[in-house]
């Protein structure tokens, strides 16, 4: 017999074809929701957002909107065409991706960036210059995601993160690929002393298929080699698989056990569902939802992370993410460390809204960027027999484990939306949240992105 | 500089330093703290309550 439909709540989104803003439900259909829309010229469609368990309404987490968001622009055409920020937006900015090249040196099929070899030119020094400023002018200082395009071809990163520290910045993170880290060690070194805190690392799996299917060539060897130079560069980084329905989903476990062995210069484990904007077409509605995520961590760390170990994030949307963070004990076993939410019902009573973004952003700052050079690595089977000894082994050996779920034009929730705070700098210096900016079409008509 | 020297005002010793085993939300960890061989009173200097103590305790529980 078929589930009860029961409808949870009403929403806006936008047509996948013309990208017109339609209202959408959330309907229930026993443990699984989806999100249900019809385009009065294209037709109706309906999108899988959560697979439970855990169950939906459990996940929720209310947050109240931040009371002094900095706005650019102005609302005019209404959510989502306005951005920039504009005054409907209810969340301040966590991290912020400057886009610094559009060139790369893959062309992945699931690029969200639509990134090429032969792009524009790169925006100058000056440009990014003026990009950090008018972060600053909107509440800035932010983490900075160095992003592209592949950021790494760049030859003046250096620079582009020194200029940052100069106004006042004081986290950056590159997101690469990883493959001129492997070929050039010395560049690696480079970026650790410009003050570069952590390489976010595309990293799908342990084994070299999924590699060619989703890159386009086998790239495991060139992975473990940027890493080994990141470990010998004092570089800490956080491993960033792209999950896609029956391809890496079994990669889940491995790719967190080679974490744990390599803490702790691996900061964390962070998961991405694969989006469907830019180059990569939504496939027969194949989605892995949060819940799937949890689930498979649970049974592919042997019990080792539990579901219950993880909770959504407390400055986002909650149904945006999940995290958690792990505690290596001397004997190898790991320890979840439980976390207080600042939501409405269980958070410390003096947690303003808008300071969540703030807390998030320095989590993220202190977490991911706390790689000691090799020769600092206490053991890992050390017991601590002092208090400065434990708080050293909680610096060095947590791991945190999170992911995000991206929002495309199938499974756009205008709520998730304006509480988006990881942000992109588009060319004519707005601030437009990540999901909206990387925006299209089934054509690949985008919303934002030129 | 010299520790101060601290006495016991029940058994009139002077306190040693000792390894105590703490525990706080499952985590096992030591520290010495100077305690009285004889009644085993541990005194825990308010440093260290409000310093590493209370930092342990804020980076276990928060996020």
């Amino acid at each position: 017999m078929d589930a009860a439909k029961i409808v949870l709540g009403e929403t806006e989104s936008l047509c996948p074809v013309c990208l017109s803003r339609i209202p959408a439900q959330k309907v229930k259909y026993g443990s699984k929701v989806y999100l249900e829309k019809t385009c009065p010229q294209h037709g109706d469609y309906k999108t899988i957002i959560w697979n439970g368990p855990p169950d939906y309404e459990s996940w929720e987490l209310i947050r109240e909107p931040s009371p002094s968001v900095n706005c650019i622009t102005k609302v005019d055409k209404g959510c989502p065409y306005d951005c920039g920020i504009c005054p409907e937006h209810r969340q301040n900015t966590c991290c912020v991706l400057l886009e610094i090249t559009n060139r790369c040196n893959l062309l992945c099929p699931v690029c969200f960036a639509s990134s090429q070899e032969n792009a524009a030119p790169d925006p100058s020094l000056e440009e990014i210059g003026a990009w950090y400023d008018t972060l600053m002018r909107c509440g800035g200082p932010f983490n900075i995601q160095l992003s592209g395009g592949e950021p790494s071809l760049r030859d003046d990163i250096a620079d582009i993160i020194r200029l940052g520290r100069e106004k006042g910045f004081s986290f950056f993170q590159l997101n690469t690929n990883g493959l001129r880290l492997a070929e050039d060690p010395a560049y690696v070194k480079i970026l650790q002393k410009a003050g570069l805190n952590c390489v976010f690392l595309q990293f799908d799996a342990m084994r070299d298929e999924p590699y060619v299917a989703l890159r386009g060539r086998k790239l495991l060897k060139t992975k473990l080699q940027a890493i080994e130079n990141c470990i010998g560069a004092g570089l800490g980084m956080v491993l960033v698989p792209t999950l896609v329905p029956s391809l890496n989903e079994n990669e889940i476990g491995p790719i967190i056990r080679f974490a744990i062995e390599n803490m702790p210069h691996i900061r964390g484990v962070h998961f991405q569902p694969v989006s469907y904007f830019g180059r990569y077409a939504e496939r027969k509605n194949e989605r892995i939802t949060i819940p799937d995520v949890l689930r498979a961590i649970e049974e592919q760390t042997g019990g080792q992370m539990t579901v219950e170990n993880f909770k959504p994030g407390t400055a986002e949307n909650s149904y945006c993410s999940f995290n958690s963070s792990f505690l290596l004990q001397p004997e190898g076993k790991l320890k979840g460390l439980p976390k207080t939410q600042n939501c409405c019902c269980c958070g410390s009573p003096e947690q303003k809204p808008a300071e969540d973004s703030k807390k998030a952003r320095e989590y993220v700052a202190r977490q991911w960027s706390s790689a000691p050079e090799p020769k600092y690595v206490i053991s890992r089977y050390a017991v601590p027999n002092s208090l400065d000894e434990f708080l050293e082994r909680k610096a060095q050996y947590t791991l945190a484990v999170s992911g995000m779920v991206f929002q495309d034009a199938w499974n756009l929730d205008l709520n998730r939306l304006q509480e988006c705070y990881i942000h992109v700098v588009s060319p004519d210096r707005r601030i437009i949240p990540f999901c909206a900016y990387n925006l299209t079409g089934i054509a690949g008509n985008p919303l934002y992105r030129r | 500089m010299k520790p101060e020297k601290l006495i016991c005002s029940r058994c009139n010793k002077e306190l040693e330093l000792t390894s105590i085993n703490l525990e706080y939300l499952g985590h096992r960890m030591t520290h010495q703290f100077p305690t009285c061989p004889v009644c085993k009173l541990i005194y825990i200097p308010e440093e260290v309550v409000m310093g590493k103590m209370q930092q342990i305790e804020r980076e276990l529980e928060d996020k």
